[in-house]
């Protein structure tokens, strides 16, 4: 380092005394418009929902006899999201089961309505919602995921399981 | 060890970001240079920080940034190529009085640029009187006047 320092920049034929590196230059220039077409990609990824946060991707349904499960395929890190499930018509009391992998990921901040009991049995927490008889209910579950990471879990609606699987960003 | 990581990551990110965005106007800010500035300033606070407001976790963060500064300056002293790639190298954009096209497209710096510097350093009135211009590693175009 010492030895650079004393030699100086080289002298160009111009008679600049500068050390411009114009190889150096030309490459980069070249990874520097490279990056910036990554830098679009990354943008139209995430306006895609591919990155959370909404877009097309962001959310996916899947279609259960019981119901439907609108889920989040991206959420991120401490940002709030919600999952929504709807209930066909039929009984009185409709019952959401969700086994316990989602919570080790996932805090649950709310659910909307409240549930009319909630009680933990051997496949994880079961919420019970009641509704009028022949009518559709739907629960909207807000969560705050607790770390980064792909989660996968199964939820039960009214006795039809689904496996569901979300990644969490960083 | 959750701020160390987010104060590495975030800083490593902001490094490859602004480096291959290639701004090398930060010497001397625009409005949309500022406007930058100050939301990604504020992105940058939030994701460092998260729900955590704590007098430890500011202090670890900032002992994690300085940290970092200090062993790049040590990185780049002891090796010139890892100098070149994280602060980039000085261009000529005028040399002997003849401007560099090429240069100037790529480092995307006009002959307006030019001008302003060559009157805010030397009072010079016209391109002609410009013997050397110097886009530096700062960012800013200094003049050798002839």
């Amino acid at each position: 380092m010492a030895k650079t320092q004393l030699q100086g920049p080289p002298i160009r034929k111009d008679g600049l005394q500068i050390d411009e590196r114009r190889h150096f230059q030309e490459i980069f220039w070249t990874v520097e418009r490279f990056a910036w077409i990554i830098f679009a990609l990354i943008l139209l990824l995430a306006l895609l929902g591919l990155t959370g946060s909404g877009g097309y991707f962001a959310k996916t349904t899947q279609t259960l006899d019981a119901g439907t499960a609108e889920y989040a395929r991206f959420s991120r890190w401490e940002a709030s999201d919600e999952m929504r499930f709807t209930f066909n018509a039929g009984a009185g009391t409709h019952r959401l089961t969700i086994e316990p992998a989602f919570y080790e990921y996932l805090q649950v901040e709310g659910v909307q309505p409240a549930p009319e009991r909630a009680f933990f049995n051997e496949d994880g927490l079961v919420m019970e919602f009641a509704a009028e008889q022949g009518a559709p209910l739907s629960a909207v579950l807000y969560y705050r995921p607790l770390r980064p990471g792909y989660l996968s879990y199964r939820v039960v609606l009214d006795g039809s399981a689904a496996d569901l699987a979300t990644v969490v960003l960083p | 060890m959750d701020s160390v990581i987010r104060g590495v990551v975030v800083y490593l990110f902001l490094l490859v970001v602004v480096r291959l965005s290639g701004r090398r106007t930060l010497a001397q800010i625009t409005a949309f240079d500022f406007v930058l500035l100050l939301i990604v300033a504020e992105t940058t606070q939030q994701a460092l920080l998260g729900d955590d407001f704590s007098l430890s976790n500011a202090f670890v963060l900032i002992l994690t940034l300085f940290t970092i500064d200090i062993a790049f300056s040590y990185i780049k002293g002891w090796s010139p190529r890892a100098a070149a790639m994280l602060d980039g190298t000085p261009t000529v954009l005028i040399s002997l009085g003849k401007p560099d096209e090429v240069a100037m497209r790529r480092a995307r710096v006009d002959l307006d640029d030019i001008m302003e510097a060559a009157r805010q350093q030397h009072g010079l009135e016209r391109l002609e009187q410009i013997k050397f211009a110097i886009l530096e590693v700062g960012g800013n175009v200094s003049i050798v006047p002839k």
